[in-house]
């Protein structure tokens, strides 16, 4: 359960962070 | 002068207290940033250097701010203390743990043949600036959310999960909180680095853009968590205590109420989210260094106003959803009256310890970290 639940914290983490990156190149803002 | 404080003002003044020294602890993480992003924007060994090297001139700030932050809640409201560290045993030692983690690394990620090598401690600095951190946001967030436990005739807690405190981390709202400090004190340590380092050699240029483009990755990352955490917050119901018998209720809309009703508080809330979304925009011209003067205050005046909205105005700061009324207060927290006023005339030599502070930091920050100073290992201080 435990180590489930810090996977998904590091799921969110790198998602979200790969997510802006891609929304910034796209708006050409990176 | 403190004589005349009433038992009330004087718990009130003594959150107040807590609360920006631990808004200051949240500008200090950008001591933790900078290690989360190290393997980002520091490509080879100098780069490293450099980076590490700014940090290691300022972690031991963070590092007894955090100890003072913790040690200012002990004294003042030691009910909490006792509460939360017996009861949410795991959140807090893996905390604790990180920190230790860090502390190691500086100190000996340069000694020569050590056991680990340089890129374990990398791997620590990064533990620390990320899980540490995440973690620390999810303590905090149970201010709002609360957690499950019960205080018995003696003030002795009964955690009722036996996750002792790391299932604060199956909360979304918890998490959200969590991970907006993890991308704010990234974006943060960006933007210091951008001010401490020295980028004319051509040599670290690279670096210098690679800090940019991290500033404004990591605050659009942090957005939406800060979005969902606000609107949640707003939104949902919150732990309201009734003046006169100290009774815990639910109450919808509470932390909008708060705001409401303290429009101080409200105005800080609102220029210190600007003032962090201004900094890593002023960070895309390429002169500028000082992005983190923005975000830095701005972070302070949130992380405060969020502290006050948990405490003030007859709220529960750190509520029991098993049994409201072994939730926490300022009011049945708190030291004795008499403790409490003691500890205020101490409190007098705080801006004395602050502007020692301030010395040191113009000290050590009078010139820009730069390539020559990390490269000469004959100096005293290399990380």
């Amino acid at each position: 359960m435990t180590i489930l639940m810090i996977l998904a914290w590091i799921a969110l983490l790198v998602f979200s962070y790969k997510g802006a990156e891609i929304l910034l190149k796209k708006n050409g803002r990176l | 002068m403190f004589e005349n404080f009433s038992f009330i003002q004087l718990q009130e003044l003594w959150w107040i207290i807590v609360s920006t020294i631990g808004a200051f602890f949240v500008f200090l993480t950008f001591v933790q940033g900078g290690q989360s992003i190290l393997s980002y924007v520091a490509r080879n060994d100098l780069e490293k250097l450099l980076v590490i090297n700014s940090l290691g001139r300022k972690w031991k700030l963070t590092f007894t701010t955090l100890v003072l932050f913790g040690g200012a809640l002990f004294a003042a409201f030691p009910l909490f203390y006792a509460t939360s560290f017996g009861g949410a045993y795991w959140v807090w030692i893996s905390i604790l743990f990180t920190f230790v983690l860090q502390a190691v690394s500086f100190e000996f990620r340069k000694k020569p043949g050590n056991l680990l090598g340089a890129r374990t401690y990398e791997l620590f600095l990064f533990i620390n600036g990320t899980i540490g951190i995440f973690l620390i946001g999810v303590a905090l967030a149970t201010f709002f959310s609360g957690s499950s436990f019960q205080l018995d005739d003696y003030n002795q807690v009964l955690w009722q999960h036996p996750m002792l405190g790391l299932e604060a981390g199956l909360s979304f709202f918890n998490i959200a909180f969590g991970l907006f400090l993890v991308f704010l004190s990234r974006t943060l340590g960006a933007l210091y680095l951008l001010n401490n380092i020295d980028f004319r050699l051509d040599l670290v240029k690279d670096m210098q853009k690679r800090l940019r483009k991290a500033a404004m990755t990591n605050l659009t990352a942090s957005i939406p968590f800060l979005l969902y955490f606000l609107a949640s917050l707003f939104t949902g119901e919150g732990f309201a205590v009734t003046p006169e018998s100290g009774e815990v209720f639910m109450e919808s809309g509470k932390y909008l109420q708060n705001l409401k009703a303290m429009p101080g508080v409200l105005a800080m809330l609102t220029i210190g989210l600007l003032l962090v979304v201004i900094g890593p925009l002023s960070a895309r011209r390429p002169s500028s260094t000082s992005g983190i003067w923005f975000s830095g205050f701005g972070s302070i005046l949130v992380a405060l106003a969020l502290l006050l909205t948990a405490g003030l105005n007859n709220t529960a700061f750190y509520p029991s959803r098993f049994d409201l009324n072994s939730s926490l207060t300022i009011y049945n927290a708190s030291s004795s009256h008499y403790t409490l006023k003691a500890m205020s005339y101490i409190g007098l030599a705080i801006p004395f310890v602050l502007a020692y502070i301030i010395y040191c930091w113009r000290k050590m920050d009078k010139e820009k970290l730069s390539t020559g100073e990390v490269s000469d290992f004959t100096a005293k201080e290399i990380y």
